[in-house]
């Protein structure tokens, strides 16, 4: 397990660095960053200082190595609209995104796998039609379309839930509810599929001749084979999940990274929206790495492979 | 005392109750306290619909139980109809009472648990064992299957278990609880014949020692008479007939009975005279295969060497992982050797490009193992069978692709109207035909047939021998035949080359070989070859006046 770490982080280190360089250079190679930082009609002497002052004069291996120093010390520049370091404003909202995702997929888990396991058990009836019928619901609705729906029933209408703000705990059952739809019904369809498979194996077959009944059967010997596939479906899915969180946080005004991103955007906040992708990329590297682990975990045939 | 177990009059039908399809039906066998019997039959038989239906796991299947009794009855109690008995109640006697062990040792244990976890889950489940007394209890059992290092296989994965270990523990799996049936459903079939032979002396045993009943169920008439004192035969979902064994075996009252037996591969049967000697279609020297592990390189084949001339069948027989296959995709220049020469008259073929190679591809085409999986569902007979003319041949127009596809048919006796037919129309005997049909619409001079009947019934086995036969002397091919089913080659093989761990140890006139063999190893593989006793009229003349 630790060898498996070990090169996992190594492997982390460098698509960090690969993502770090693309960045840096997207920055540089769409005109002079200065251009969209200032304000149009800069006097070309004002200019000149603002160029000289962010170190855009010097050589690009030089602004390269800067770049890499800087972030290195955790100065990852000032954001123009709020005139607050970056790392400041970051820290503020990290917490609240994670906790978001966080409850999302707990929630997804919770809920996609065992109605996953349902649906294959329940293949041939209507029930497990049903579910499938609802899990193709909340892959086809949009979360921005769901979010406002929910918001009108259960805050305008009903006045049971706040539309707004993660105050509370309240506060976050819309908000996981309407990111976690989709990856629920997405979760359910793959472990129904995988479980459909397995079912069928013929280690089931044996857990079956040795006494078991169906439900401890499938606990014992379908359960961890069937999640091996799921977990890679989970893991490539978290950047849709990333990507689903920018749109709910803005529905529902939650303070996150999303939320921030979306803003940084409009308002062309460089130094906001650089750092931004790439605590995004290292989110999803993570998960990356978490999933890896996970299967090794899991299947005894991948530790052999990773260990030698 | 009433039988162990009493089948009468067993029906069994998959599909819609509107409209079902039988699979058993009437089936009537009993099996004393302690006995060995077989049940016999070739694919389709019914043989595993009955011990799934005896476990009343049938119904996962697909199966119903349409009519009949099973009455068990463990130490003389009161005998239960296990087609009535409530799931609560068989659960208690799966695993417990009555076991079972499976064809497949790969895929039958769970890939992702200890060979431990799985054996104790068993002892914890029936007898409420502690997972520590489970565990020990475990752990002796794989000393009585005579496992190497018990304490050490308890704690693997089954991936890192040889096949033969697997059904060790499969079988130890199955007697733990020491049940008073144990189901054997062709428990050694995937098996090497060395593998199978001790399998089969473990399984007698810890049958002796145990008193468990055993019903055994195979494909293999003459592994049947070594273990089971009484024989069961089936086809189509009906007992033919059953008999003790000496008595079946010496006189079959039933046509099918002595056309199995007849069918049934067994040594002495006579091999075709070696050919006088010409020059070499095709010539292998020094063929070696590295392949790269994660655990450093692996020579899969070393230093092969062999000739094969027009009209001659050269047979690479050895045990699973020796390097056959491996070897034969060598020659058709599927994969790339790591050194070593292929020359087909005298032009070494290694060397040359893609687009060098594609004439030669005609010349050389393969069979392979699996006639299910070998064909394209998607694509008719014409369209499978015409497809190497459409990539060697592309401008044949299509009349005459129809008629070539047609002679082809009609030399793997195949009717001319199955050109428009799927492979699913097909069984399993004529898809073998088909893709035989396939690689000679290219008039091919040399075949590589690998295992191309192992996967066969044994009546379809034979006919599918005689046509290979015939179109070799019809048309010249020479032939590469693998196998690891020795009864076979003798019947075709006009020499025979063994391989083992990659090298080839020893080689000859079929003849030669398998009543001389010099290698210890050869003399082990010819020996564990299960065979029918010699039927009494045979023994009777051998005895001198």
């Amino acid at each position: 397990m630790a060898s498996i770490l070990g090169k996992r982080l190594l492997r982390v280190l460098l698509t960090l660095w690969a993502i770090g360089s693309v960045v840096f250079l997207a920055t540089r190679l769409s005109g002079n960053p200065i251009d969209f930082l200032m304000p149009e009609g800069l006097d070309g002497a004002s200019r000149q200082v603002m160029i000289a002052y962010w170190g855009l004069d010097r050589p690009l291996h030089e602004q390269y190595w800067r770049f890499w120093v800087a972030l290195a010390q955790g100065d990852v520049g000032i954001g123009l609209a709020e005139r607050r370091a970056v790392s400041t404003i970051f820290a503020e909202r990290v917490a609240h995104s994670a906790s978001l995702l966080l409850a999302t997929l707990a929630l997804t888990v919770a809920v996609g796998v065992p109605a996953g396991i349902l649906a294959a058990i329940w293949r041939k009836r209507a029930r497990g039609s049903a579910i499938l019928l609802l899990a193709f619901l909340g892959y086809a609705t949009p979360n921005f379309v769901l979010g406002i729906l929910l918001i009108l029933i259960f805050s305008f209408s009903l006045h049971w839930l706040p539309s707004a703000g993660s105050a509370t705990l309240a506060h976050y059952v819309m908000p996981t509810v309407t990111l976690a739809a989709f990856f629920i019904a997405s979760l359910t369809r793959y472990t129904r599929n995988a479980m459909l498979d397995v079912l069928s194996q013929d280690y089931m077959r044996t857990a079956r001749a040795k006494g078991y009944s169906e439900g401890q059967a499938i606990l014992r010997h379908g359960l961890g084979n069937a999640m091996i596939p799921v977990i890679t479906a989970l893991g490539l899915q978290v950047t849709t999940l990333v990507s689903g969180a920018v749109v709910v946080e803005t529905v529902f005004a939650w303070h996150g990274i999303g939320d921030l991103l979306v803003g940084a955007t409009l308002s062309r906040d460089y130094p906001v929206l650089q750092f931004g992708v790439l605590v995004v990329a290292g989110a999803v590297v993570l998960v990356n790495i978490l999933v890896d682990l996970g299967y090794a975990a899991i299947d005894p045939r991948v530790r052999l492979a990773e260990a030698s | 005392m009433p039988p162990l177990l009493d089948v009468q009059a067993l029906s069994v039908a998959f599909g819609k109750p509107q409209a079902p399809k039988p699979a058993l039906e009437k089936v009537s066998f009993v099996v004393q306290p302690g006995e060995v019997v077989a049940l016999v039959g070739e694919s389709g038989s019914g043989k595993s619909v009955t011990a799934m239906s005896v476990m009343q796991l049938i119904g996962r299947e697909g199966g119903r139980i349409t009519g009949g009794r099973m009455l068990f009855s463990p130490d003389g109690a009161a005998p239960v109809d296990l087609a009535q008995l409530e799931e609560e109640k068989l659960r208690r006697l799966r695993g417990r009472e009555i076991a079972m062990i499976f064809q497949e040792p790969m895929t039958s244990l769970n890939p992702i648990k200890t060979v431990g976890v799985q054996l104790a889950e068993v002892l914890v489940l029936h007898q409420g064992a502690s997972w520590k007394a489970a565990t020990a209890e475990a752990q002796r059992m794989l000393d009585r299957v005579h496992m190497t290092e018990p304490a050490r296989r308890m704690g693997q994965y089954p991936h890192e278990l040889s096949g033969g270990m697997r059904q060790r523990v499969m079988i130890g799996m199955a007697l733990l609880c020491r049940p008073k049936l144990l189901i054997a459903d062709e428990p050694t079939t995937a098996l090497d014949v060395t593998v199978q032979a001790q399998i089969v002396v473990l399984l007698q045993e810890l049958q002796r020692e145990t008193g468990t009943a055993v019903l055994f169920i195979s494909h293999d008439l003459a592994l049947v008479s070594q273990i089971a004192s009484r024989v069961v035969v089936m086809r189509h979902g009906q007992v033919v007939e059953q008999a003790p064994r000496d008595s079946l075996l010496a006189a079959p009252t039933q046509p099918y009975t002595r056309m199995l037996l007849d069918a049934a591969p067994r040594l002495g049967g006579g091999s075709p005279a070696p050919l006088p000697a010409a020059a070499p279609l095709l010539s292998v020297r020094g063929l070696s295969k590295t392949f790269p592990t994660p655990k450093g390189p692996v020579q899969a084949v070393a230093d092969v060497g062999f000739d094969l001339q027009a009209g001659e069948t050269l047979a690479l027989i050895g045990e699973s992982g020796c390097g056959k296959s491996t070897t034969a995709r060598m020659v058709m220049r599927l994969i790339e050797p790591t050194s070593g020469s292929v020359s087909i008259d005298g032009r070494d073929i290694t060397a040359l490009s893609p687009r060098q190679m594609q004439p030669v591809r005609r010349a050389m085409q393969m069979v392979f193992q699996d006639p299910y999986a070998s064909l394209n569902p998607r694509l008719s007979a014409f369209d499978a069978i015409t497809e190497p003319l459409a990539i060697h041949a592309p401008r044949m127009p299509r009349a005459e692709r129809r008629a070539r596809a047609e002679a082809v048919l009609r030399q793997v006796h195949l009717p001319a109207d199955s050109l428009d037919r799927y492979p699913h129309q097909f069984s399993g005997g004529q898809r073998q035909r088909l893709c035989i049909a396939r690689a000679l619409s290219l008039e091919p001079r040399i075949l590589v047939a690998d295992e191309a009947v192992s996967a066969l019934d044994v009546s379809v086995q034979m006919q599918v021998v005689a046509l290979l036969q015939e179109l070799q002397q019809r048309l010249g091919l020479a032939c590469l035949f693998i196998s690891h089913d020795i009864g076979v080659v003798e019947r075709i093989s006009h020499r025979i080359a063994v391989m083992r761990a990659g090298r080839i140890v020893e080689s000859g006139a079929t003849q030669d070989i398998l009543r001389a063999p010099r290698e210890a190893y050869t003399q082990q593989l010819i020996a564990a070859v299960p065979r029918l006793p010699q039927p009494r009229a045979v023994q009777e003349a051998m005895v001198p006046a």
